[in-house]
């Protein structure tokens, strides 16, 4: 589990987070979803061990990410949004990494290059920008290690390659050969391209300048929020938008209506109602 | 296992340096093994030049060792360039290793792997470029050079000669090596761009600083020439020379290991 306390952190003298706290429990896919620049890859990079908080606590299992302890990096890969690839093939370049991952599977690496159609042997610098994002994504997934951290991974893909991302994403935990629940991959995926991820996260953490406006299952939003999918502009309404054909209205599920979570309006029904929101999630 | 050092985990960092050793070096070092070829041709197609200096095996090994040096400064800024980077850093950083285990995989190769693999290369190509047959301005094995101790012996003459035999040279060139070599391994972790034109600058100022200095402390000394005689003034440079020596194994070491210290912190302490 990745415990975060109290945190504090800053580049200089611009504020990221302030006094922050958040759970992500192991297992889960979740979304960390955010307006650009409110630190989502600087929590991301905190919770690897890249960037060291001012102040509060990053705990992730019994590690501490800032010692960079060799068994806890075993168990934890960050992709950054941005691809920066040696020059030579994703075959060399996974087999280079995997030495040092105890659970690496060049199997289900080349599996995965084959599913997402991407050719093992030819040079990065042959591969398109969204082939890449691939390969380096089957790396990522081959180390199976037990947290990922994907930020903005869905970045430059096509609309098939968005498809497959999702279905690799899946299918990961359940390929995952164990049936201890504590050794299931916990993946946390920022973006703030909602739509590319919908139907892959949960629960979603949300974020805002300097602090967490919302983390909760979609089983809770749905218990506390109503999407209503309706000709017209709802009053109570916490956020509308118009849709081809009416509208969808966020409202408090005052009589525990069961609703799909549309998470496009939730996150802008977040971001709009950051007081309401808060008071709707701790009652 | 043990968090800080695991001979795998080494064995690990090892081996995925050496991957990289060749892509990000091999051309450099390949430059720097071509240059004495460059000079054999040179002096093969000059040969009216008469400059038996660079003939002679102890001038070719002179040179070699001044490319050997060349190659240790730039090894860490080609093979470790991207570590510091916020960008191209990040996998590095990341790999499941000690930062004990990264530092010390990049000393083996900074201060060991390229100087020895450099000698080798180059005194290799000089065997076979003495084995050219014809009018062939090469004559010795630079090979023996390695074992004649007058080589790695400052050239100290006559009656300070006993001095120098005191002061054991040979080791103190190792410290010196390993001051050199830290210098750049640090200053590799220190600066993210221009990092050897940034060192050598910093390099050229303290230099015109101590030559100063030494050009003062010179004019000082003249200052008293003349109220020593003949054996004063040899006793008074043996003196000298012994506390130039003896404090440059104390600066080399102190350099050496404040270096090596830092450039292990800043792996260990490097933010992305």
């Amino acid at each position: 589990m990745i415990t975060i306390k109290n945190l504090d952190f800053s580049y200089k003298n611009a504020a990221v987070f302030r006094n922050i706290s958040l759970e992500f429990k192991k297992g889960n896919i979740y979304g960390l979803l955010g307006e650009n620049g409110v630190g989502k890859t600087t929590l991301l990079k905190i919770i690897c061990g890249l960037q060291f908080p001012n102040n509060g606590t990053c705990r992730v299992d019994d590690f501490i990410p800032q010692e960079r302890n060799p068994h806890f990096l075993q168990n934890i890969f960050y992709l950054p949004e941005e691809v920066i690839t040696d020059d030579t093939t994703p075959d060399v370049y996974v087999n280079k990494l995997g030495v040092f991952y105890p659970n690496y599977d060049y199997s289900y690496f080349l599996n995965l290059m084959k599913e997402l159609e991407v050719d093992p042997k030819r040079k990065f610098n042959a591969l398109s920008f969204g082939q890449k994002k691939k390969a380096l994504l089957a790396c990522a997934l081959s180390l199976r290690t037990e947290y990922l951290l994907l930020d903005e991974p869905t970045n430059g893909l096509d609309i098939p390659s968005k498809a497959l991302f999702r279905k690799v994403i899946l299918q990961h935990g359940v390929t995952t050969d164990t049936t201890d629940l504590h050794r299931l991959p916990t993946i946390i995926i920022s973006t703030h391209q909602v739509k590319d991820v919908e139907n892959l996260i949960d629960p979603i953490v949300i974020l805002d300048h300097d602090e967490v406006l919302l983390n909760a299952t979609f089983e809770e939003i749905s218990s506390k929020l109503f999407f209503e999918y309706g000709a017209e502009k709802s009053d109570e309404a916490l956020y509308t938008e118009q849709m081809p054909g009416g509208f969808i209205n966020v409202i408090p599920n005052k009589f525990e209506m069961d609703s799909k979570v549309n998470v496009e309006a939730l996150f802008n029904a977040v971001r709009n109602n950051k007081k309401r929101i808060k008071e709707i999630f701790n009652n | 296992m043990n968090s800080s050092f695991d001979i795998k985990r080494f064995g690990n960092v090892v081996r995925y340096d050496a991957m990289s050793y060749f892509q990000n070096f091999g051309w450099t070092l390949l430059v720097l093994l071509a240059l004495p070829i460059g000079l054999w041709f040179l002096l093969y197609t000059n040969m009216n030049l008469n400059d038996y200096e660079a003939y002679m095996t102890e001038g070719r090994f002179g040179i070699l060792q001044v490319l050997m040096y060349l190659a240790v400064m730039i090894v860490p800024s080609r093979l470790y360039k991207n570590v510091n980077d916020p960008r191209k850093g990040i996998q590095y950083a990341m790999l499941p290793a000690s930062s004990l285990e990264k530092f010390l995989s990049m000393l083996l190769y900074c201060v060991v792997v390229t100087p020895i693999l450099y000698l080798i290369g180059a005194l290799l190509i000089d065997s076979i470029l003495v084995l050219i047959p014809g009018n062939n301005p090469y004559e010795g094995f630079v090979f023996n050079q390695i074992f004649n101790t007058e080589v790695v012996k400052f050239e100290l003459t006559g009656e300070l000669d006993d001095c120098a035999q005191d002061i054991k040279l040979p080791l103190f060139k190792i410290f010196a090596f390993l001051a050199y070599a830290s210098i750049f391994m640090f200053t590799n972790m220190l600066f993210k761009k221009r990092k050897l034109s940034k060192t050598i600058g910093i390099l050229a100022l303290l230099g015109i600083t101590f030559m100063v200095f030494v050009i003062r402390l010179v004019i000082k000394f003249e200052g008293f020439d003349g109220t020593m005689n003949a054996d004063e003034m040899l006793e008074f440079e043996k003196y000298l020379i012994r506390v130039i020596y003896y404090g440059g194994y104390v600066i080399n070491l102190i350099i050496s290991t404040s270096l090596l210290y830092f450039t292990y912190r800043k792996i260990r302490k490097q933010t992305y």
